[in-house]
């Protein structure tokens, strides 16, 4: 995502600030590069990173269990 | 970063208590790492994006915090005195590169005195985590770490003939650095040589042949801009990452390369004293090229959504250093530490991040409407209800695959599986063309961990590149949505999951077949493909659906028996139903009958069950294999007899004993006319 203007959107976690998103105003060259003309047209873009906020939701502290495949831990869901 | 906050005080007096002051700075884009407390100091490390190279020194920090806090930023003004005899009688600098190298600058100082720097500049440098060496090359630190400008100091009495030679260095030639290690070179990188070799990686470091020592008397300070391709390919090359080469990389101020080398004149002649040749020897010409950009003061309010008036705007501006080109403040010139600011949306950004991101108001409504699912989402969560209906798990494995696991095809592509170099991950370097092996990986895990009935899926691309020759319009790799799982289970299993999903997506179960196929991944007559037969267009594989076979599942380690599918989605979009209308159950009974039709061994349920639907369209609701039976010695050899339960049912009326009667009868004879069956009694 490249934007301008932008934020980073962090959640605290166990004393520590993790990023979980981003967002931010759309480069105008990226809108010229897709056919909007940059002058009369802005747009907003964000984007959250799902695995850290559902980590967080359900006290998973290894991201990578979600990618593990392990039923035992698929069928809590 | 690591800033030194009694350091930064030298330059800007924050009316603000540190985390507090940090706060800001995070807030307006230098984003806080840690706060530790060094001795009587404060150290706080930010992180700085590579565009703002600016931030990596105290002066430019400070000059964050003076905009924030609208207070006066106070750089030093260096003027050591200039004595003896011209800088230019003791070295001549050569550049022979300039595109890597376009100012070199070099300052002599004779008869210094090198020893410990004092307590003050030691106690500084141990905050943001630089050991102490010795006053001149503390200095060089020092001033680096000021301005963001890298600096170095020769030993001049080592320099052979009294040359600086800038130039690409040779293929193989080697080169011993500070820290004592020899390294090898090559044409990609830059070196710093003298009359005969090389005494420095230009901009990252130096050698030590010609570092200063406590026997240094004269000292020659390096200020030079290099580019940042050789630097970065010396420091990755020869894994010899420094603070110079981080700040060369990302590109220093260009009105900074003077400054520090006279701040750092000034300071060693405080320091070690000595005495300052006159004059400044240099090559080249500083490349510095400020952009002029343009700027409406309305294009801010409307970007940002909120008012910023443009008073405010100017006073912004103005303290970060952009100056008015014109009376209407309708171009400005970026300053010269600022190279990431060459558009208009860049002023915008630097307005909106000093005003305050927090400032913009939460409460404005944003014009949005609700969309429809696409078909293919549609799809996608269809799909997905389907197999977790069925108890199955959603696994995500990954898209790369090692050369066994991408050698087991699913017959979608006769082409050889795209190799990524260098691997994404260590082992995994192919594009997978089925997501079936990894899910026969992901249930083997299980197995592995004590869990025997995984049922997965999984929804996910695959990689198919299209065959030469072939239209490319649509790009050279072809990327179907798979959906796919693995269970336990019969054939006869899979199958009905199968039909199920096809239900679901939309399509009817006499638009697809299942012809018998032959793959590595299932069992030898027992998988099958499922051929969609749409009206008008030429027949298309949609899935595979099959057991897999013993020496598969002994390549997993998988108890069996185990059943594989897999289906093209993206095929299906159109098919999916948005909005099925209701059909009113019928109001009369039903009337069942069966049949026993007796066929040779070749002929397939699915043509018999397509001549009954023919034959019996209207009153047929139901018809379903009750039972396959065969005996060689009554049927003769090579037959086979089905007792296939009919349901039959009239919307307009209750049937009528004849009227099944006959519809039986036209149901029979179609068998007959297709498929040879005969009724048996």
């Amino acid at each position: 995502m490249d934007v301008r203007t932008s934020v980073e959107v962090d959640m605290e976690w166990g004393g520590r600030w993790v990023e979980m998103g981003g967002a931010g105003m759309v480069d105008p060259a990226v809108l010229e590069a897709v056919g909007y003309d940059p002058d009369l047209v802005t747009g907003f873009a964000f984007g959250l990173g799902v695995e850290r906020i559902a980590a967080r939701r359900y006290g998973v502290d290894d991201i990578r269990d979600f990618f593990r495949n392990d039923v035992r831990f698929l069928r809590q869901f | 970063m690591i800033i030194s906050i009694s350091w930064l005080a030298d330059y800007v007096q924050v009316p603000a208590a540190t985390d507090r002051l940090v706060e800001r700075l995070a807030m307006a884009g230098l984003n806080h790492e840690s706060t530790t407390q060094v001795g009587d100091d404060t150290a706080v490390e930010i992180e700085v994006t590579s565009n703002r190279a600016d931030c990596l020194g105290h002066v430019g920090v400070a000059r964050e915090a003076a905009v924030i806090f609208s207070r006066p930023l106070a750089v030093p003004d260096p003027r050591p005195l200039e004595a003896g005899q011209p800088a230019a009688a003791s070295v001549a600098v050569v550049i022979e590169s300039p595109e890597i190298c376009p100012f070199y600058s070099a300052r002599v100082i004779r008869g210094v005195r090198v020893g410990p720097s004092p307590g003050w500049l030691v106690d500084r440098l141990r905050t943001v985590g630089v050991g102490s060496v010795n006053n001149v090359v503390d200095v060089t630190n020092y001033v680096m770490l000021e301005c963001g400008q890298p600096l170095h100091a020769f030993d001049l009495a080592k320099l052979v003939g009294g040359r600086i030679v800038v130039r690409r260095a040779r293929s193989g030639e080697p080169f011993t650095a500070i820290n004592h290690k020899t390294y090898t070179l090559d044409e990609r990188m830059c070196v710093i040589a003298d009359a005969e070799r090389p005494v420095a990686l230009a901009g990252v470091m130096g050698g030590a042949d010609t570092e200063i020592t406590a026997a240094t008397t004269d000292v020659l300070i390096e200020s030079a801009q290099f580019a940042p391709l050789p630097v970065r390919a010396a420091a990755r090359g020869l894994v010899l990452a420094s603070g110079s080469s981080y700040r060369f990389e990302r590109g220093p101020d260009p009105a900074m390369v003077d400054w520090a080398s006279r701040r750092a004149a000034a300071l060693i002649l405080e320091l070690a004293g000595g005495v300052l040749e006159q004059g400044v020897v240099t090559a080249g010409i500083v490349a510095s090229s400020p952009a002029l950009v343009s700027l409406a003061p309305e294009r801010v309010t409307e970007v940002l959504g909120t008012e910023v008036s443009a008073g405010r705007q100017r006073e912004i501006l103005l303290a970060l250093g952009f100056q008015p080109e014109d009376e209407q403040a309708a171009r400005w010139r970026a300053p010269t530490w600022r190279r990431d600011c060459w558009r208009e949306i860049d002023l915008v950004e630097e307005i909106a991040r000093i005003e305050g991101y927090e400032r913009v108001p939460e409460n404005v409504a944003i014009a949005a409407r609700p969309v429809e699912l696409s078909p293919r989402e549609e799809s996608v969560r269809a799909a997905g209800e389907v197999l977790v209906g069925r108890g199955f798990c959603e696994a995500m494995t990954r898209s790369v695959v090692d050369e066994p696991l991408a050698a087991l095809a699913a017959g979608w592509s006769d082409a050889a599986p795209i190799v990524i170099a260098p691997p994404l991950v260590r082992g995994a370097d192919r594009l997978r063309q089925s997501l079936l092996p990894s899910l026969l990986e992901a249930r083997a895990g299980n197995v592995a961990v004590g869990v025997t009935d995984a049922d997965l899926f999984e929804i996910a691309r695959g990689y198919l590149p299209r065959a030469a020759g072939a239209d490319t319009s649509g790009g050279s790799v072809e990327e179907p949505l798979f959906v796919s799982f693995v269970c336990g289970g019969d054939y006869f299993h899979a199958k009905g999951i199968m039909a199920a999903l096809l239900e679901r997506l939309g399509v009817a179960a006499g638009e697809t077949t299942y012809a018998p196929l032959t793959l590595n991944l299932l069992a030898r007559g027992r998988g099958a493909e499922v051929v969609l037969e749409a009206e008008g267009e030429p027949a298309r594989r949609l899935g595979i659906v099959g057991e897999v076979p013993p020496a598969m599942l002994e390549r997993f380690s998988l108890p069996g028996p185990v059943v594989v599918a897999e289906l093209r989605l993206d095929l299906l979009e159109f098919a999916i139903v948005r909005e099925r209308p209701l059909v009113r159950p019928a109001e009369f009974p039903a009337v069942e009958r069966d049949i026993n039709l007796v066929v040779d061994e070749l002929v397939s349920w699915a043509d018999l069950e397509r001549a009954i639907q023919r034959a019996g369209a209207g009153l047929l609701e139901a018809c379903r294999v009750v039972e396959i039976w065969r005996d060689s010695d009554r049927l003769g050899a090579g037959r086979k007899s089905l007792l296939v339960a009919l349901t039959l049912r009239s919307s307009a009326g209750t049937l009528t004993g004849d009227e099944a009667a006959t519809a039986v009868a036209q149901i029979v004879a179609e068998c007959g006319r297709a498929c040879a069956a005969t009724l048996r009694g």
